[in-house]
This record gives C-alpha cells, sequence and structure tokens, in this order.
C-alpha cells in the first residue's frame, strides 16, 4: 500500500468528491458566507460584517447598568440543546448491551433485532402523538401507572421542568435500537471470534473480555456513533419539539435547530439564521477536534 | 462443562425476559398503527378500548391507492431511493477506502473538510442548493431528487471507520501476494466489510425513503412528488383523519421493514483470522 | 490465490439471492419508468404559450373550487395555461419563501396569516386601478379592503374572512337548566355560566366536565402586545394586565377552564374533548365548521359571540389570493384574480366555514344555510367587532416574545406584571434593532 501510484488515491476519491464538491462543499459555504448578511429573502442580501453575531453573542446595558444578553433566547436554547444531549450517552450505552445480547446466538435474535429497530421504522407524527398521550396528565398511561405505586406524576409536556427529560425519555426510547444498534451490530462482526477463545482459555470471565475485547475493538465503531449523535444532536430536536409541545412552555424545548428554523423561515432571518449556523458549526467543530484528541486510537 | 450449561440457562432466561419487557413496549405503536388503519374514520384512536373491536376496515387503504397519484408518487420514492442508496454505497465504501488506508498528502485536512459539512444545518444550506440546482435546470426532475442525497460525508465517515478496524495483516498477506491496491479493495476490504456496508445501506434507504422536506422543497409538479410529500398533501386533503393517516403510514413503513429484514442477516461475522492464517 | 484469502461467508446469508432481488428491484424500476413516464411535466401546449403558475394549500375542498375556476378561466383565454401548485399546509410559507428567494416565483399565491409579512416585502403587485375598474367593491367590508391596502397600494382583496367565536352544546345548558347564551352578553354572565356548566364529580380535583375551554380573546380586552404601526410594544397596558389577569383566574381561581398548557398538552384534539362533552362552551374559529359538523354531528351545538369584558371583540384573519409583484404576466394573472375577488366564488369558499367579505354575499350564506349552526347570523353580527392582529413586518418574530412571557403566567412561574416587564423590553429591543438595521 505504501507503493501506490501518486494519483491512485484521487481515483477512489474522485466519484465521492467531485459530487460532494459542488451538492454539499458550496451550498455550505454559501450558507456561511451568509452570516455576515442580512437577507430577508425578498430583496438581495445585504453586506453588514459581524452586525449578526453582535446581535447573537452581544450584550448591553440599560439606563440603570443592569446588563441584558442581546439575545436572552440563544443562550436558553444552547443550553436546552446540551440539556437534550444527554441522552446521548444513556442511549449509545443501552445501543451497545443491545447489540451484544443480540449478537449472541440466541434462538429469535433476529426477530429481536427488528422489534428493537420498529420505533425508528414507526417514527413519524402519529408516533409522537402516541406520546403526547401517553404524558397526558389527566388520563395519560404514565401517570396512570405512577399512581398507582404511589407518586403523584408531573405534568410532563406542559412543565420547564420536566418537559425536557419528557422528550430525552422518547429518545432514548426511541433510538437506542436504531443507528447505534446497527453500527454496533456491524461493528461486532469485526471481533475476530479467535480473541474470545484465547481469552477465555486463559480464564477471562464475560466482564472481563467485554471489557479487555469489544469495547477496544469497538472503539472505531464508538468514535463515529459518538461524533455523528454530537453533530446530530447539535442539530436536532425540531421535529419533536415542533410536534410535542411547539418548542414551549416558554421556549423550554426550543432547540438550536428549532430556532436557526424560525429565524430562517418565520422570521424572515436568513442572514442571522446563517449566523447562528456559523456559531453552531464552530462550538461542533470545536467539540469533535476535542473528541478527535481524545479519541486518537479510535481514529489513526 | 454441566455447570456452565446451567448458567447459561439462567443468564438467557433473564436476557429473553429483560428482551421481552422492552420489546413490548416498542411492538405497540406497530400494533396501534396497524389498529387505527383498520378503524372507521371518526373513531376516537387515543381510546384504547375502541381499538380492540377487531374492525377491519381495508377502505382506508384503498382510498389513499386511488387519491393523488400515489402509485406515481410510490414509484418516484422507489425510484429514488434505490439510486440513492446504490451512489452512495459506491461512492462511500471507495472514498473511505482512501481515507483509511491510502496514504497521500492532505487526507486529514480533505477529510475534516468532509465532516465539517456535516456541522451546517440542513435549514441554511437549502435555498443554495436549490439556487444551484436551478441554474443546472434540473429543479423539477429525478436528478434534483437523487444527487444532493447521494454524496454525504456520514456514509465516507461511517464506512473509514469500519475499515480502521479491519486488521491489517489480511492486506498485508494480500501485497506479498502482489496484490494491487484496487484488487485489495475488491477482494479483501470489501468482503470483510460486509456488515458495515450493509448497515450503511439500512441507514441511507430508510433516510432517503423517508426523506420529506426536501422533496417538498424541489417538487414542484404534481409527477415528481414522492411518496411522503403525496401523502402529507393527502393528508391535509382529508382533515387530519388518523385512520387514512396511519394506513398511509403502514404502506410507508413496510419497504424499510423489508429492508431491515434483509439487511440484517449481514450482521454475521465476517472475519475469521484462521482464515488468514490457513 | 485471492480465492484462498477471502474469508469464509457465513451459511446464513445468500448472496446470490440478494443479487436476484437487487436485479428484479431495477428491472422493476425500469419497466415502471416505461409505464408511467419521465417525471416532469408534459411539455408546455404550444396554444397555450403563457404559463401561470398559481400556489395554494393543499385542501381537498378548496382545489376542487380552484380548478372549477382555472377551468373557466382556461376556456375563455385559450391562450393561457395555469398550473396549480398544491403544497401541504404547514410548510406553505416555507416552500413559497424557497420559491420567492430562488428566482423562481408563481404568479400568483394564496395567503393567509403571512400576508402583512409577504407584503411590507414588496411581494405583491399593486392592484389598485384595476381592482377600481373591474371590480364592484362597494358591497365589500371596508374594513376587509383596508386589512390589503399597505404603504398607499392595494394589494388585492380577501374571498374569506375568518371569525373566532364560541361553540356550545346545547344539552349541556339544558341539564344546567341555563338559557342558552344571546350574542351580547357580557363577562358576569358567562362566568355564571361556566360556572354552572362545571362538574366536578366526586369533588376530587379533577373536573370531569369544562364550562369553558379556551382563552378568552384578547380582543374582548382590547390588548395588544405591539401598536398597530408596530413601532412600539404595548405589553404594559392596563387591558393588557386584564387579559392575563382575568385569563389566569378562569382556571386558576374558578376552575371553569383548563389551563391553556393543558390545553395545547392535550393528547385528543378539540373536537373529541367536545363530543364527548368534557367541554360545554369552547373557543373556535370559523374554520373548525366542517369538523364540528362532521365529527360532532351527534352533538346538539350552536354558536355565539364572545362576552363583552372591556369592549366587544372578535379575533379574525383573512385569506386571499394575491399577484406576485414578479409576474411576468400581469394582464394575465389579473384576468384570473378577478374571477378570485367575485361573489361566486366568495360564496363557494365560504360555506365549508368562512365570513365573505362582500356583505350580500354574507347574507346569501346565511339566508341558505340549512347546516348547523342555526345561528350563522352571529357572524355577520361579529363584523362590527372584528379584531385581527396588527399587520407588521415582523410579527411572527416579535409575538413569539410576547407568547413565551405568557407561558410563563400560565405556568404560575412569573407575575403578569413581571412577565409583561420582561415582554415589554425584548419587544422594544428587537423594533429597534430591525429600525437601526433599515428595514
Amino acid at each position: 500500500m505504501r507503493h501506490h501510484h501518486r494519483l491512485t488515491p484521487l481515483l477512489y476519491l474522485l466519484p465521492n468528491l467531485t459530487g460532494f464538491a459542488i451538492f454539499v462543499l458550496i451550498p455550505v459555504a454559501a450558507a456561511l458566507v451568509l452570516s455576515f448578511f442580512r437577507w430577508d429573502l425578498f430583496h438581495p442580501p445585504k453586506f453588514v460584517g459581524l452586525d449578526n453575531f453582535i446581535d447573537l453573542l452581544g450584550w448591553r446595558r440599560d439606563a440603570e447598568g443592569v446588563i441584558h444578553l442581546n439575545d436572552a433566547g440563544f443562550w436558553k436554547y444552547l443550553y436546552n440543546t446540551l440539556y437534550l444531549m444527554l441522552a446521548i450517552p444513556i442511549t449509545m450505552f443501552c445501543s451497545l448491551v443491545l447489540a451484544v445480547l443480540l449478537n449472541q446466538k440466541l434462538p429469535g435474535r433476529m426477530f429481536f433485532r427488528s422489534v428493537f429497530f420498529l420505533p425508528n421504522i414507526c417514527a413519524g407524527v402519529g408516533l409522537l402523538l402516541l406520546w403526547k398521550f401517553l404524558y397526558n396528565n389527566d388520563f395519560g398511561l404514565i401517570n396512570h401507572m405512577l399512581a398507582w405505586v404511589g407518586i403523584t406524576g408531573p405534568d410532563w409536556l406542559n412543565s420547564y421542568n420536566w418537559s425536557k427529560p419528557a422528550l430525552m425519555i422518547i429518545m432514548i426510547w426511541g433510538s437506542m435500537g436504531g443507528t447505534g444498534m446497527i453500527l454496533y451490530l456491524a461493528g461486532l462482526q469485526g471481533i475476530p471470534p479467535e480473541l474470545y477463545e484465547a481469552a477465555e482459555i486463559d480464564g477471562a470471565n464475560v466482564l472481563h473480555r467485554f471489557r479487555h475485547i469489544t469495547i477496544p475493538m469497538l472503539a472505531p465503531t464508538t468514535f463515529f456513533i459518538f461524533i455523528t449523535a454530537v453533530i446530530g444532536g447539535f442539530q436536532g430536536g425540531f421535529d419533536m419539539a415542533y410536534i410535542l409541545t411547539k418548542g414551549g412552555p416558554d421556549g423550554a424545548t426550543t432547540t438550536l435547530s428549532y430556532y436557526i428554523y424560525n429565524h430562517a423561515f418565520e422570521y424572515f432571518n436568513m442572514g442571522y439564521a446563517a449566523a447562528l449556523s456559523l456559531v453552531l458549526f464552530a462550538l461542533v467543530l470545536f467539540v469533535t477536534m476535542l473528541s478527535w484528541r481524545f479519541g486518537r486510537g479510535a481514529t489513526e | 462443562m454441566p455447570m456452565e450449561q446451567k448458567q447459561s440457562v439462567a443468564t438467557r432466561t433473564s436476557i429473553y425476559l429483560a428482551l421481552i419487557i422492552v420489546g413490548a413496549s416498542m411492538v405497540f405503536p406497530l400494533v396501534w398503527m396497524l389498529s387505527t388503519s383498520f378503524q372507521k374514520p371518526g373513531t376516537d384512536v387515543m381510546d384504547l378500548r375502541s381499538l380492540l373491536h377487531g374492525a377491519l376496515e381495508w377502505r382506508n387503504y384503498q382510498r389513499i391507492w386511488s387519491g393523488t397519484n400515489f402509485a406515481r408518487a410510490v414509484y418516484n420514492s422507489a425510484l429514488v431511493t434505490v439510486c440513492v442508496t446504490i451512489a452512495q454505497l459506491f461512492t462511500s465504501t471507495l472514498a473511505a477506502y482512501a481515507f483509511a488506508r491510502l496514504q497521500f498528502r492532505g487526507r486529514n485536512a480533505i477529510f475534516m473538510g468532509y465532516l465539517s459539512t456535516m456541522m451546517v444545518p440542513d435549514v441554511v444550506t437549502m435555498i443554495p442548493v436549490f439556487i444551484l440546482l436551478r441554474t443546472m435546470g434540473w429543479i423539477d426532475t429525478y436528478w434534483a431528487l437523487i444527487l444532493p442525497a447521494a454524496f454525504s460525508a456520514y456514509g465516507t465517515f461511517m464506512l473509514r471507520q469500519f475499515f480502521l478496524s479491519i486488521p491489517r495483516e489480511l492486506e498485508e498477506a494480500a501485497v506479498i501476494d502482489g496484490c494491487t491496491s484496487w484488487g485489495i479493495y475488491l477482494n479483501v476490504v470489501l468482503p470483510l466489510a460486509k456488515p458495515a456496508i450493509a448497515a450503511l445501506g439500512i441507514l441511507t434507504f430508510m433516510s432517503s425513503w423517508r426523506s420529506f422536506m426536501w422533496p417538498l422543497i424541489v417538487c414542484q409538479s404534481q409527477n415528481m412528488v414522492t411518496a411522503p410529500v403525496a401523502l402529507s398533501q393527502f393528508q391535509e386533503l382529508h382533515g387530519v383523519q388518523w385512520t387514512l393517516l396511519m394506513a398511509g403510514s403502514v404502506i410507508m413503513l413496510i419497504p424499510m421493514l423489508a429492508v431491515f429484514v434483509i439487511g440484517q442477516r449481514f450482521f454475521i461475522s465476517g472475519i475469521q483470522l484462521g482464515a488468514v492464517k490457513g | 490465490m485471492a480465492a484462498k484469502k477471502q474469508p469464509r461467508s457465513s451459511q446464513e446469508e445468500d448472496p446470490r439471492g440478494l443479487g436476484w432481488l437487487l436485479g428484479v428491484i431495477i428491472a422493476a424500476l425500469i419497466g415502471g419508468w416505461f409505464v408511467v413516464g419521465p417525471g416532469a411535466d408534459p411539455p408546455a401546449d404550444p396554444q397555450r404559450p403563457i404559463k401561470l403558475v398559481m400556489a395554494v394549500p393543499a385542501d381537498q375542498a378548496d382545489l376542487v373550487i380552484y380548478k372549477q375556476v382555472i377551468a373557466r378561466y382556461e376556456a375563455e383565454h385559450p391562450h393561457v395555461a395555469v398550473e396549480i401548485r398544491a403544497i401541504p399546509g404547514n410548510n406553505y410559507y416555507q416552500k413559497l419563501l424557497v420559491m420567492l428567494a430562488s428566482g423562481l416565483p408563481p404568479d400568483l399565491m394564496w395567503m393567509g396569516e403571512g400576508f402583512a409579512e409577504f407584503a411590507s416585502r414588496g411581494a405583491f403587485m399593486d392592484v389598485g386601478d384595476r381592482l377600481d375598474q373591474d371590480v364592484d367593491t362597494s358591497d365589500f367590508l371596508p374594513q376587509a379592503l383596508q386589512w390589503y391596502r399597505i404603504d398607499g397600494q392595494q394589494l388585492g382583496a380577501p374571498y374569506l374572512i375568518d371569525v373566532q367565536f364560541i361553540v356550545y352544546n346545547k344539552k349541556l345548558f339544558d341539564e344546567a337548566g341555563l338559557a342558552y347564551p344571546r350574542d351580547d352578553w357580557d363577562y358576569d354572565e358567562f362566568l355564571a355560566d361556566a360556572k354552572k356548566l362545571t362538574v366536578d364529580r366526586g369533588g376530587d380535583g379533577r373536573i370531569e366536565q369544562y364550562g369553558y375551554y379556551g382563552q378568552l380573546d384578547m380582543s374582548v380586552f382590547g390588548a395588544q402586545p405591539i401598536s398597530e404601526d408596530g413601532t412600539h410594544a404595548t405589553c404594559q397596558t392596563p387591558a393588557m394586565m386584564d387579559f392575563l389577569n382575568t385569563n389566569r383566574s378562569l382556571f386558576n381561581t374558578f376552575h371553569v377552564s383548563p389551563s391553556p398548557q393543558q390545553i395545547t398538552g392535550s393528547g385528543s384534539d378539540v373536537y373529541t374533548i367536545f363530543r364527548q362533552g368534557k367541554a360545554a362552551m369552547m373557543i373556535a374559529y370559523t374554520w373548525d365548521l366542517p369538523y364540528l359538523r362532521e365529527q360532532c354531528a351527534d352533538v346538539d351545538w350552536d354558536i355565539t359571540l364572545n362576552p363583552k369584558v372591556n369592549q366587544r371583540g372578535q379575533w379574525a384573519s383573512s385569506a386571499a389570493i394575491l399577484i406576485s409583484s414578479k409576474t411576468r404576466h400581469p394582464a394575465e394573472a389579473w384576468e384570473l384574480n378577478k374571477l378570485f375577488l367575485g361573489a361566486d366564488f366568495q360564496l363557494r369558499m365560504c360555506e365549508d366555514g368562512g365570513l365573505p367579505p362582500n356583505l350580500s354575499v354574507a347574507r346569501q350564506l346565511v339566508a341558505q344555510n340549512r347546516h348547523k349552526p342555526a345561528n350563522l347570523q352571529a357572524l355577520i353580527v361579529a363584523r362590527e367587532f372584528l379584531y385581527p392582529k396588527p399587520r407588521i413586518a415582523n410579527s411572527a418574530e416579535l409575538y413569539s416574545q410576547f407568547y413565551n412571557a405568557c407561558d410563563t403566567v400560565w405556568m404560575g412561574t412569573a407575575t403578569p406584571a413581571g412577565a409583561m416587564d420582561r415582554a415589554q423590553r425584548q419587544i422594544t429591543w428587537l423594533i429597534n434593532r430591525h429600525q437601526e438595521r433599515g428595514e
């Protein structure tokens, strides 16, 4: 492999790179450049320098000297987004456990894999409205069940404090058998069974083998799932919030992606939406670089 | 040995129990959707008792099929999805191989460039892509539906990670045998990465099959509409009718279920070091 | 040699079977191509060199009517072809914006609540002169025409006015021994009725039947978070405090209605709640009428107007077909647009629910009404008190600040005064920012 021709890699990259450059790179660059413009979608974009970023990240003092953030909403929605992303490690752990269980030579494992994947297939308006019904304070199943064990359930989706955990539960339930499980299943196939056999001869028990073979061997997969989940998490939460809570109450379930959508297509501030996206982009890039450093073993 | 057998029976039972309990909650929505899709219009679908009547209203399905050229929309969706999936798998495996195994200048920089495009939300790239396709004269053609989805950083990144985990010994043996990089790609890497390629295939198929926003934006004439868009038009044509909505959703999920059931058959151990040594 | 190196393929997969399957799928797709034909539109009809594109939300009943109008138009104008784009309503404005922003605007477009924001950005053609010349607007409600006049330009006229009202269940009024509400009732009568109609069986705090399901609209208080001209926030007026305090007392003190949070969070739709008798009175809008007729057919219901609190008022909105300022065929587009201003069209579009802006058409609609509600006349009475949202260029953005602040009052995490202080400050800042930027 060290002996290939200088241009060989180009041949492999060309089919993807050409399409990618045209249909992804150019639009992304255009979108990021827009963040230095104001654009209401009707008139030609107007260059405004850093104005959008001042409105977004800056602050001001009122007459009494009290400091107000220019866009208090942004910080709140950033917090919401990060809060909801706490579901990522939990989901990943559940996915890993499921994948390991369903990789055993259990009879019916094909059936169970499909069962756990079902929420991903059924995902949509109907499924979310079913959850809305389950969360209902008056007649929802969840609070009924909590009442049996003597707990007065909160009014999940209408409460400032409980609406986010409510959404997280849906996220974990819905995606633990999804992408993560599939990728872990695929990753598990790449572990040579000889490694387990050798470890067994050495007397390693199940947990040992899990810690010392499965987890390290799955590191590249875990890294991929983590990075894409973080990227997705920063951009996620729109559908769920749109259907279940409209981003409320008082913006408690509004995520950055929801806010960007609003600015782009409800508030006629496409330039501001682009600025938001650029800030988001910088954040995600930073987190990714950080994970890249710490996850070196999984990336090289 | 008998000791171990016994343990394994106990663990298996508890594993099954856990799987069944969690699994039941995941089957429930499907049962609810199926049951709702066979109810008479106007049934209170949130009243679970009414769903136990066992009504069999095929009319919901008939109405959808005869609705605003739904068959055409399903054909469009199938064509676009198959093309996108094949294109993705083809271009992603090649690029991922280059990123994982070939040495060239600027490899990491280009790869980070790939990755970073995933970090910009679709909402703001939508209009630039649309303008791009308009200047190419492709609005309202299959190209507009297929091309923007056919080259993703996601697939390349994912396969790269899997290729990295393939033991290098396998390839080194092939090099000694005089294989070119193309030969290694074709005969060693691709066969070993089958589970990963299957996984990417399933995920791409699903996301393309139910993609809604982009087709909605880019389809202009009724002839180019895809199934999710047609369904959403159809639902609004009839107010929100749960029974119709669910019948439509059931039609939509059949291909996804089929692809998953077929695709997961590839989640079978592919790597056996012994095969190389022998 | 490669064969030796290849890993053993497992028994569970059968690559040849999969290859066959793939082959069949591809063959089916290619075969299907010949059956359904290539994707894009059939080639333009050489007989009709001018093509008009009209964007409307996908709604079956309306589409049928649009198509009839267009068929009539195409028969009279053999050189014009009209293509209708039915867009799912939830994404209507988004798709329209992409079309406008990328230079492919439709020639005619439907407009509802989004009108002011599109109009203030110059999306529509001034049709004032043509309207004066070709359409008899003498019977039009003057305010309905006024709503479509922006910066001295008449951008069109509505074909339908949406009006908010209260729908009530007659049987539940009978059971409580109450007379049905009059259109000119006041707040005290409303509250007394609502209290008597609220049923808490067993006294467990779980209310089985609400007297009123909804909020009293801002219009009856004369409240408005932003001034009519959009130049300043008006969140801290006494009227606004009345709006917040009164509505809060409805669910907090008197328990006659669920809180706004409970209503938005409920999984069931309002028609089910009304049908099941869980609400004796309910806030409703003209667009609810077809669903009330269909889904609540076995309920004996009628409608009434909002009670007078500080003043009479009915929330209102309107819908129109307007011509794009970018159209290349203004004359042809106007000829088509004229048909959407006529009495026939208004009558047909409003049959399912809506107040025709033309008063004589409205009277005709009421006279020929054979369905529920019996009191359709109330809509005509309401014309005196219509209370639309101010037409402001950035209304969605500014209002979101106000609604968020209202949420805190409904949740009980802020006092009305505190919440409105916040809303006032943020809206003021946003207005100033937009003005500084010259928008």
